[in-house]
C-alpha cells in the first residue's frame, strides 16, 4: 500500500532559506520527515508566485526523503481567500486525479493554505471528493526533545473511533428504543424492521409505508417516528393525522387540501386543510386504501411537485411534508382492481414495513404486557399487578397458539384494562383472569369485518350477551342490511330462496321483527342511514 | 530456518541488522519476532526498512513482512551480487550502518563492489564518517576487506542528504585482526560543522585541547542541512575515534567533554578497542574465524552481537578480566 499525500505548499509556515530554517517548524517538512510513516507521494499545490521560493523546501524534501516521489501541481488562486474560487479550485483539481484505492491511501494535509483552502479540502474530503484522511501536522515540543515536527491523521470515519462510535451506538439503541416505546421487544424479525426504520427515518424524507393490520401499532409507530425526528430538529412542523376510512365522500378533499372562501355552500371562510397544516411536519395518513380517486390524484401531485389546489382556489398553495401512510389492506389488490392509483403506491411504496400482528410475536406479548401495566399505572397512579399463579395463566393463554390476538395490541391494551379495571384491590387474581379469556375468546370466534358491524349496532355488553348462534346469523342480516337502501330490498336478498315456495312474500315485516328483536332499529341499519359511528 | 527473537539483549535495530548480514553470509534464512518490540516506536521504521530493502536488493532475497511497523520478517537470501549500489536512507538515518550490514556480505564474496550511501553521516547512535574510514575500515584492511570511503557530502539530523561512497576491493587476508596494545601516542581533536558559525568548533577544541593537550582542526563540511560533532582522534598504528554530537539548545563544551571522558576511559584502562569499535569489529572477526583484542567492560552492544553471532556461526567467543576495566575478547582458536 502506497502513501499518496495532497496539500498545499504554505508560503509563510513552509517558506525559508539559509541554515537558520531548520530551526523552523515547516509543516509540509513535517510530513516526510516521520520515522515510522513514509510517504511515498507528495502531491504540492503551489501558487505560481511561490515556485521560486519554493525551491528551498524542495530541496529539503529531497534530502530527508529521498524514498519520496514528489508531484509539483500549480494551482493559483487570483484571491486564495475566496471560498467560491478555491473550492472551485479544489473541486477541479480532486476531480482531475485519478485515484488507485486498492494500492494506495490518500491523505489530505490541511495544516497549510489558507484557512478557506483548508475549509475546502475538509468539505471535499468528507463529501469524498479526496477519497482519504485528513492529515494535520504539528510543531515539535522542544520541551520533550523533539526535533521534528508530529502528524495526526484524522479519519472522518467516526465509526473508527471508539468514544465516539460507543456514543453513537448509545443514541441509535435509544433512538430504537424510543421506537418500540421501550419495549423491550424480543422478536427478532420486528427488531431488524425497527432497526431499519430508524435508518430510514434518519436519513431519508420520503414517504414511508406502514402495513400491518388493525391494532399492529402502525399509528403508534407513525407518531414516535415523528417524535424522534422532531427531537433531532429534522421536522419543524406538527404531527398531523387522518384515518382515510373517515373522510370519504364529499369533504375529504376539503379536509386534506382545504378550501377558498364560497367554494361550496357552507364554505364561510378559508380552510387550509390537513397537508398545509402539516407544513414542514409530518401527515399520516392511515387506511390510505380508503381514500378516493380524486384524493389519490391530489395527493400524488401534493407529493410530486410539493403544490397542489383547494377546493374552489385558482392559485396552488404549497406544503412540504413527510408523508407516513399506514393500511390493513392489499394495496397492490386494490391497484389490481382499479381502487388504487399504481402510480401513488410506487411514490409511496419506497420505503414499506410490514408491522407483523401480535400473534407472531408472541414472545413479544409479556414484555408489551409488562408496558401495559405500566401505562395503567401511569394512567391511573395506581400499580396493579398479577398474583403469580393469574399471571401464568394469563401468559399460558396469551402464548397459546389458539389465541389468535386479531385485534393485536388494541386487544392486549382493552384486556389489561379491563383486567386492571376489575382487579380486586389492585390485584388482578385467577378469577379476573378467567373471566377475561372468556371475553377474548368470544371476541376472537367472528371475523374482524363482522365484528365490526356487530359493534357498530350494538354495545360491548349487548355483544357479550349474544349467543354465538345469534352472533353469526345476525352479523350476516346486518351486512346484507347495510348495503340495500330498504328492508324489502334486504329481505328479497336474505330470503331469496324461500320467496318462490312461500305465499306471504312480506319479509321485510319478517325482518323487522328479527331487528327489533335484538333492540336494533330496523331503519338504522340501512345503507342510507347516517353512521352512528361518525 | 532459523528463528530469532529479536527482543534479545538491547532488542533494537542492531538485532535486525546483524541477523541480516549474517543471513546472508551463510546463506541461512531467517525468520526475526519481536523485533524493536519494546521501543516508543516498535517494529520497523524507514531506517530500518532502507537496511532490509538494501539487503534484499544485494542478494536477491525473498523477504516477508517488510512493512512499517512490522514486528515480524522473514528474510531468504539468494547469493550475494556484488556490483554497484546506490541506496538513500530517509529522515537522516544512518547510512553508516546500512553500510555496516552489506559490507561483510559483499566483503564476502571475494569481487569487488561499489557503493553509494546517502542519509545521514554523522548521527547519533551510530558511527560517524570518520570513524568509519580510519577506524573501522583501515583495521579491517588487515583482513584483506580492503575499502576506501570518500565522504563527498555531510549529513547531519534533522537535514540528512549526506552521500558517502565506497570502493570495495576485496584482498587476500594478511593478518588475523589482533589489536591488544595500547600505544596511544598522540591525538587530535577535529569540529566538523556545517551552516553553524565557527565559533562552536573553536569552543569545542578549547575544551580537549584543556583536557587532553590535543591540537585541533575546524572541519567545515558541505551539507545539506546544519550540524555539528566534535571528534578526538587518537593516533597510534590505527586510530580510534570518541565522538560527541551537537544539538539544538546543547552547549558547545558539553558536547566536547562528552568525546574527552569517552577518550579519557580508553586512555586510563589502556586498552586498544573502544567500547563502539567492539562491537562492530566483533562481526567481521567472526566472519574471519578469529583475531583478539583488549576493550573495556563489554557493553550491551557487545553482548548482543556476540548472541546473534552464535546463532548463526559456530565460533568461540571468549573474554578475559585482566584489570579492573580491562577485557581480552578472543574470537575463534588462537
Amino acid at each position: 500500500m502506497k502513501t499518496v499525500v495532497i496539500g498545499f505548499y504554505g508560503s509563510v509556515l513552509d517558506a525559508g532559506r539559509g541554515g537558520k530554517r531548520w530551526e523552523k517548524w515547516r509543516p509540509t517538512l513535517t510530513l516526510v520527515q516521520q520515522e515510522d510513516w513514509r510517504v511515498d507521494r507528495l502531491i504540492l499545490l503551489h501558487d505560481r508566485r511561490h515556485q521560486a521560493d519554493m525551491r528551498h523546501l524542495i530541496q529539503d524534501i529531497q534530502s530527508c526523503a529521498p524514498e519520496t516521489e514528489l508531484v509539483l501541481e500549480e494551482l493559483t488562486f487570483q484571491d486564495a481567500w475566496d471560498f467560491e474560487e478555491v473550492f472551485n479550485g479544489l473541486y477541479q483539481f480532486a476531480k482531475s486525479l485519478n485515484y488507485d484505492e486498492e494500492n494506495e491511501s490518500y491523505y489530505i494535509h490541511i495544516t497549510t493554505g489558507t484557512h478557506v483552502a483548508q475549509i475546502c479540502l475538509f468539505l471535499l474530503t468528507e463529501a469524498r471528493y479526496f477519497p482519504g484522511q485528513l492529515v494535520q501536522t504539528s510543531p515539535p515540543s522542544k520541551k520533550k526533545g523533539q526535533m521534528t515536527g508530529l502528524t495526526h491523521m484524522i479519519d472522518l470515519d467516526l465509526g473508527r473511533y471508539d468514544l465516539i462510535a460507543s456514543r453513537f451506538q448509545k443514541e441509535l439503541e435509544d433512538r430504537q428504543e424510543f421506537l418500540k416505546s421501550g419495549i423491550a421487544t424480543r422478536n427478532q424479525a420486528f427488531n431488524h424492521m425497527i432497526e431499519e426504520i430508524e435508518l430510514v427515518a434518519m436519513r431519508s424524507r420520503l414517504p414511508i409505508l406502514l402495513m400491518g393490520p388493525t391494532g399492529a401499532g402502525k399509528s403508534k409507530l407513525a407518531k414516535r417516528l415523528f417524535q424522534l425526528k422532531k427531537a433531532k430538529r429534522m421536522v419543524s412542523g406538527d404531527f398531523v393525522e387522518i384515518n382515510c376510512s373517515t373522510i370519504r365522500g364529499e369533504g375529504a378533499m376539503s379536509t386534506l387540501f382545504g378550501h377558498v372562501r364560497g367554494a361550496f355552500t357552507g364554505a364561510l371562510s378559508d380552510r387550509p386543510g390537513l397537508l398545509r397544516k402539516a407544513d414542514r411536519g409530518v401527515l399520516f395518513l392511515d387506511e390510505i386504501g380508503e381514500l378516493g380517486l380524486d384524493e389519490q390524484a391530489m395527493l400524488l401531485r401534493a407529493l410530486e411537485d410539493g403544490r397542489f389546489l383547494p377546493l374552489g382556489g385558482d392559485r396552488e398553495v404549497e406544503s412540504d411534508f413527510q408523508l407516513l401512510a399506514g393500511t390493513n389492506r392489499d394495496l397492490w389488490h386494490q391497484v389490481a382492481e382499479g381502487r388504487f392509483r399504481d402510480d401513488l403506491l410506487a411514490r409511496i411504496n419506497t420505503w414499506s414495513f410490514d408491522l407483523p400482528p401480535l400473534r407472531d410475536r408472541r414472545e413479544d406479548i409479556e414484555p408489551n404486557l409488562q408496558y401495559e401495566l405500566e401505562q395503567y399505572a401511569q394512567k391511573h397512579g395506581s400499580y396493579v399487578r398479577f398474583n403469580k399463579e393469574a399471571y401464568q395463566q394469563f401468559l399460558r393463554f396469551a402464548l397459546d397458539p389458539q389465541a389468535s390476538w386479531k385485534g393485536n395490541f388494541r386487544d392486549l391494551n382493552a384486556a389489561v384494562q379491563r383486567m386492571a379495571t376489575l382487579a380486586p384491590s389492585g390485584r388482578i387474581n385467577e378469577a379476573v383472569v378467567q373471566k377475561e379469556i372468556q371475553r377474548l375468546n368470544r371476541h376472537w370466534q367472528g371475523s374482524p369485518v363482522e365484528d365490526s358491524i356487530l359493534s357498530r349496532f350494538l354495545s360491548e355488553q349487548e355483544r357479550e350477551d349474544l349467543d354465538l348462534f345469534d352472533q353469526v346469523q345476525l352479523r350476516t342480516v346486518l351486512e346484507v342490511c347495510s348495503r340495500c337502501r330498504t328492508l324489502s330490498e334486504a329481505g328479497r336478498i336474505l330470503f331469496a330462496s324461500s320467496i318462490q315456495r312461500r305465499a306471504s312474500k312480506n319479509d321485510s315485516d319478517r325482518l323487522r321483527k328479527y331487528l327489533t328483536k335484538f333492540g336494533l332499529d330496523p331503519q338504522a341499519v340501512l345503507a342510507q342511514a347516517p353512521d352512528p359511528g361518525v | 530456518m532459523l528463528k530469532i527473537d529479536a527482543t534479545l539483549g538491547e532488542g533494537g535495530g542492531q538485532v535486525l541488522r546483524t541477523s541480516l548480514t549474517l543471513s546472508m553470509f551463510t546463506q541461512q534464512p531467517v525468520h526475526l519476532v519481536g523485533i524493536r518490540k519494546k521501543r516508543t516506536k516498535p517494529g520497523l521504521l524507514r531506517q530500518h526498512l532502507t537496511a532490509v530493502q538494501a539487503a534484499q536488493t544485494i542478494c536477491n532475497a525473498e523477504v516477508q513482512g517488510a512493512i512499517m511497523g512490522s514486528t515480524e520478517l522473514t528474510f531468504r537470501p539468494k547469493a550475494v551480487e556484488p556490483g554497484s549500489y546506490q541506496f538513500a536512507v530517509g529522515t537522516a538515518g544512518s547510512a553508516c550502518l546500512v553500510f555496516q550490514t552489506l559490507f561483510p556480505a559483499l566483503m564476502a564474496t571475494q569481487k569487488p563492489s561499489n557503493l553509494v550511501l546517502e542519509g545521514g553521516t554523522h548521527n547519533a547512535f551510530a558511527p560517524p564518517f570518520e570513524f568509519l574510514d580510519q577506524a573501522y575500515l583501515q583495521r579491517l584492511n588487515r583482513l584483506g576487506w580492503a575499502c576506501s570511503a570518500r565522504l563527498e557530502k555531510a549529513g547531519f539530523y534533522p537535514a540528512g542528504g549526506g552521500k558517502i561512497v565506497f570502493d570495495l576491493q576485496p584482498q587476500r587476508g594478511l593478518d588475523l585482526g589482533e589489536w591488544q596494545n595500547a600505544n596511544w601516542q598522540t591525538g587530535l581533536g577535529l569540529a566538523v560543522s556545517a551552516h553553524l558559525p565557527a565559533s562552536i568548533g573553536i569552543r569545542e577544541l578549547a575544551v580537549i585541547r584543556k583536557e587532553l593537550g590535543f591540537d585541533g582542526q575546524v572541519l567545515a563540511l558541505p551539507s545539506s542541512g546544519p550540524g555539528n560533532a566534535v571528534m578526538i582522534r587518537l593516533d597510534g598504528s590505527e586510530p580510534l575515534f570518541f565522538c560527541s554530537f551537537g544539538e539544538l539548545g546543547k552547549l558547545a563544551e558539553t558536547v566536547a567533554q562528552e568525546a574527552v571522558d569517552a577518550c579519557k576511559q580508553v586512555l586510563l584502562s589502556q586498552v586498544a578497542i573502544d567500547e563502539h569499535l567492539a562491537d562492530q569489529l566483533i562481526l567481521p572477526l567472526a566472519m574471519n574465524k578469529g583475531g583478539c583484542f583488549t576493550t573495556t567492560q563489554p557493553s550491551l552492544h557487545l553482548q548482543t552481537q556476540i548472541e546473534v553471532i552464535r546463532r548463526f556461526l559456530d565460533v568461540p567467543i571468549r573474554f578475559n578480566q585482566d584489570a579492573e576495566n580491562r577485557f581480552w575478547v578472543e574470537v575463534g582458536s588462537i
